[in-house]
């Protein structure tokens, strides 16, 4: 049987998977544990703690620096006018490009702080309807997350194992009561070190 | 040009082209928001062209500008095929007999998330 990646939690006696899995008797498994903050506002308080609206690369670890260039750098997808013959050019408001990366830097301090592992830096882009898209790509693993201009609109994600797509995949929407996303986490780790 | 193409039906096994401007690609790449669909009517859809009546170079040639920067990516209609609601047909203009639409939505929830990663990793 190829690898697979399952969500589950911890139900406080023992391991239990979100969703039916049919594991053989004595199957191997590899569990991360993803401490999560307990909500949106502990969130808050942990990114004013980390410097409220200082400077990206004084934010994060020395380590994440090619994801503050990424980020840094893609502020442009809001402000460039479109060129003389580009009449389909994607934009996006500076709005839904904040959340788009406020939610790519609770995730990649997330994996940082609990596993020690920087992400890669994703292809930050406009998408359809004046979204956000987030793309990783190591290969043989992807994951784009889209984060929609409507801000009452969850962002959403899919991801797979180009070698395994028909086992291997993640596909959902964020909480938004939720900082962060166990799956999207362990997908991020996943392709981190590749 | 204005002769009536006769619309075709197109093989697996064929290349579609597609003009990506030069804004909407990174590392090389194109991103996902190329893959969404234009036109109305008849004609919405991927507007992409058929390499059984066009080359590459044509399909870039054919930028409606002149100042239109950019390149042209290809994609197999088989794998096209694979991706969930999508399809393709052959839309031929007047001008352009290769023209071809590749219908089914792409944006929109986890679905159109998913349609566009499938269509970067063809």
């Amino acid at each position: 049987m190829p690898a697979v990646t399952l969500k589950a939690h911890f139900n406080g006696q023992q391991i239990v998977l979100d969703e039916p899995f049919a594991l053989p008797p004595d199957s191997q498994l590899m569990v991360t544990f993803v401490p999560q903050p307990e909500s949106a506002d502990d969130a808050r308080e942990d990114r004013s703690a980390r410097g409220g609206d200082r400077e990206l690369p004084e934010i994060l670890p020395k380590e994440l620096a090619p994801l503050a260039n990424a980020i840094e750098h893609s502020k442009a997808i809001c402000r460039h006018p479109p060129e003389p013959g580009d009449d389909s050019a994607l934009g996006c408001s500076t709005m839904t490009w904040d959340r788009a990366t406020q939610i790519l830097i609770q995730h990649a301090l997330a994996v940082w702080e609990k596993a020690k592992v920087a992400i890669r830096a994703p292809a930050i882009s406009a998408g359809p309807d004046g979204s956000v898209d987030l793309y990783w790509t190591a290969a043989p693993h992807g994951l784009l997350l889209n984060v929609p201009a409507d801000p009452q609109q969850p962002p959403t994600f899919y991801g797979d194992d180009a070698s395994n797509p028909g086992s291997n995949r993640t596909a959902g929407t964020l909480d938004p009561s939720q900082p962060v996303d166990v799956g999207v986490l362990m997908w991020l780790a996943h392709t981190a070190g590749k | 040009m204005s002769e009536p193409w006769q619309i075709e039906d197109i093989p697996d096994v064929d290349l579609l082209f597609m003009r990506v401007h030069k804004n909407d690609i990174q590392n090389g790449n194109p991103i996902p928001g190329v893959f969404r669909n234009r036109g109305t009517g008849d004609q919405e859809g991927m507007s992409t062209d058929w390499n059984r009546h066009s080359t590459a170079e044509q399909t870039k040639l054919r930028a409606n500008r002149p100042e239109w920067r950019g390149g042209v990516i290809e994609m197999s209609v088989g794998e096209v095929r694979k991706i969930p609601r999508q399809s393709v047909f052959h839309a031929p203009l007047p001008d352009n007999r290769a023209h071809t639409n590749v219908k089914g939505p792409k944006s929109g929830g986890v679905e159109g998330t998913q349609i566009r990663y499938l269509f970067i990793r063809v």
